[in-house]
């Protein structure tokens, strides 16, 4: 039961991820996190690359839980987190900010590591 | 001619909602509270609250019980074997005048005591499809009338939805009271969209033959031949025959039904006939680790144990049909899946609450007076908040009624059915008679009830909440009680701040005149 939980809460996390992603190609979003406004090719990036996790978690749920459990699992998750996204958004727009800028980086794998703790630090 | 259109179907979907809605919500609710029906029966049922036995009694363990049924004369008899969601036995049978049902300790095979309650799967369940109304099956066809406005309900709403895509994610909680609601009405019926649509179509699947009749009768000669036909039971339309046969040994034929099945076990035994020449054994294959309910059933003749049936395999429209149902009855065990049903389950709720609550914010300083407003109103808070109220009251009244208690010729079961719907006409009357601190009133007694609940289970069983979080066997007991205490708290929350919203003079700003006179 415990690992069955863990792999939701891991699918749950990548989903959420997915759809914060999505969110946050959209103007009033990006206004709510303080960041500015995308363009429109790096739009169409974000958002390829939103899908491919959708497509990607439904792989691992029907992989892990097969064809039945897991497309139910995914489609039930998909559901709840698109709603934590939108209430993420409305109480705790802050909470998306690090995302935000990420997306604002050419190079968004380096602004990734760049943003781990400890990873600025110069050695002594 | 788009705008006529799109207008045609938003006054098709206000007013598909506002008459079918307290119907739905009724549905809605119950169903949703059935996705743990076993768990709210062992909340209902202390007595059944037991470890789960390391070894299984062997069935022949259940001899005397169907030799009693036997001399009863009964049509059947059946037991029901332990799972991990229900850790004691049921046998069950029936004769033409009633129908005995027991609960067997797993370890000792000794009878429990009766809890004198329907419990979750006798009248939560059974409510989610019939409303208990079961004269001429009227309960069942309207859920059905209902559920296809709720397909109609899920289209329109699309339809009429004018920026889907741009408001996908927009939810503004600190916006005006109806902009919220409207905001909440779109999130959970957008997000919640594949659950309305594919719970609501399989609920309609499953009773189809109840519908749409017409293709049953062009096939089979009446409905009971349809029945047997499609769960695999044919072997049981026989005739009656002669008293006095033996039944074979259970254990043994039980064994040749593990050995068809490769291992797996049965979850029912059922004897047709029990006792007479023409008896049939059947047993039942549990559905626990698939979605589709396959009903693979092996039948045994009874006075020989001679091979009668095993259940063909499913053609791909009947697997298909077999899934939708498995889908909407979750008898599969997956907890994660089970939590993430109730929680989608809740935001139908929340869904159909909101369309409500949101035609009347949109109506109420020009029709506030109206007396098709008031109705609606009062119609609003009994259906949401008031068969919330009245559940509490129907888990209230099952803590507090003592055992063998009887009212007016009335037992102790039909008492709890009884608070249930004395609470919900009360809430009704409630949200009619004084409508502007109705939802104050009710959330806060939501919270009181909910709260009251807990205590009561406290109290008549010694199992508290941190009791039953640190034994596995009770942990359904403490999940109960944490969605009590949850939803109690979340009441709680809303009372107080619609109390200082309505202080603030943001809600209810409509006087009304038999409460200010």
């Amino acid at each position: 039961m415990m690992s069955a939980f863990l792999f939701c809460t891991f699918l749950g996390l990548l989903l959420f991820l997915a759809f914060a992603l999505l969110a946050l190609t959209q103007f009033p979003h990006r206004r709510v996190t303080g960041t500015a406004e995308l363009l429109p090719r790096r739009v169409t990036q974000v958002r390829l690359l939103a899908g491919l996790l959708l497509v990607v978690t439904l792989g691992l749920a029907i992989w892990n839980e097969g064809g039945g459990f897991g497309f139910l699992l995914w489609a039930s998750l998909l559901s709840l987190t698109a709603c934590a996204v939108a209430f993420v958004l409305g109480w705790w727009a802050g909470l998306l900010v690090p995302l935000a800028r990420v997306m604002l980086n050419p190079h968004p794998l380096l602004a990734v590591v760049s943003l781990l703790p400890g990873s600025g630090r110069q050695p002594d | 001619m788009k705008q006529d259109f799109r207008r045609s179907m938003g006054w098709l979907h206000t007013w598909a909602g506002v008459v079918l809605g307290s119907i739905l919500f009724a549905i809605f609710w119950m169903g949703t509270l059935s996705v743990f029906d076993s768990e709210i029966d062992l909340w209902m049922k202390p007595a059944t609250r037991l470890a789960p036995a390391v070894s299984t009694l062997p069935l022949e363990s259940f001899r005397s019980s169907l030799e009693e049924a036997i001399s009863a004369k009964a049509a059947f008899w059946n037991v029901t074997l332990p799972s991990d969601r229900d850790a004691v036995f049921h046998t069950h049978y029936g004769t033409r005048k009633k129908t005995i049902i027991r609960d067997i300790d797993p370890v000792t095979g000794r009878e429990l005591p009766d809890a004198g309650t329907l419990g979750a799967t006798g009248f939560i369940f059974p409510f989610h499809y019939t409303l208990n109304t079961e004269l001429m099956n009227l309960g069942e066809c309207v859920v059905g009338l209902a559920s296809m406005a709720m397909l109609v309900l899920c289209v329109t709403g699309v339809i009429i939805h004018r920026k889907i895509f741009v408001d996908f994610f927009t939810f503004r909680p600190r916006a005006n009271p109806r902009r919220l609601l409207l905001d909440l009405h779109n999130i959970s019926g957008v997000f919640g969209l594949p659950f309305h649509i594919v719970l609501t179509f399989s609920g309609l699947v499953i009773l189809g033959a109840t519908y749409f009749p017409a293709g049953v009768s062009a096939v089979y000669p009446n409905t009971r031949a349809y029945f047997f036909d499609s769960n695999g039971l044919s072997f049981l339309s026989v005739k009656h025959g002669n008293p006095g046969a033996p039944v074979v040994s259970l254990d043994e034929t039980a064994m040749r039904a593990r050995s068809l099945w490769g291992g797996d076990e049965p979850h029912l035994v059922l004897v047709a006939n029990p006792g007479m020449t023409t008896s049939r054994i059947a047993f039942f294959r549990g559905n626990e680790r698939q979605v589709v309910v396959d009903r693979d059933v092996v039948a045994f003749d009874g006075p020989t144990g001679e091979l009668l049936s095993r259940s063909p395999r499913l053609t791909p429209i009947m697997r298909a049909q077999r899934f939708l149902s498995g889908v909407h009855l979750i008898e599969f065990h997956h907890w994660v899946l089970r939590w993430l049903y109730f929680v989608l389950g809740l935001g139908s709720c929340v869904l159909i609450a909101t369309g409500f609550l949101f035609w009347l914010e949109s109506r109420r300083k020009k029709q506030g007076e109206n007396f098709g407003f008031r109705l609606v109103e009062g119609l609003t808070a009994g259906s949401v908040t008031g068969i919330i109220l009245a559940t509490l009251a129907f888990f209230i009244a099952n803590r507090l009624l003592p055992p063998g208690a009887q009212v007016f010729g009335l037992e102790r079961a039909a008492l709890e059915v009884w608070a249930f719907y004395l609470v919900w006409i009360a809430a009704f009357l409630h949200g009619w008679m004084w409508p502007r601190r109705v939802w104050i009133g009710q959330s806060a007694a939501i919270s009181a009830l909910a709260l009251t609940a807990v205590v009561l289970n406290w109290i008549t069983t010694g199992d508290h909440p941190l009791h039953t979080l640190f034994h596995r066997y009770l942990w359904p007991v403490a999940g109960m009680d944490g969605v009590l205490l949850a939803g109690g708290a979340l009441a709680l929350l809303t009372a107080v701040k619609l109390s200082r919203r309505m202080q603030n003079g943001a809600v209810g700003s409509r006087p009304v005149a038999s409460e200010t006179a």
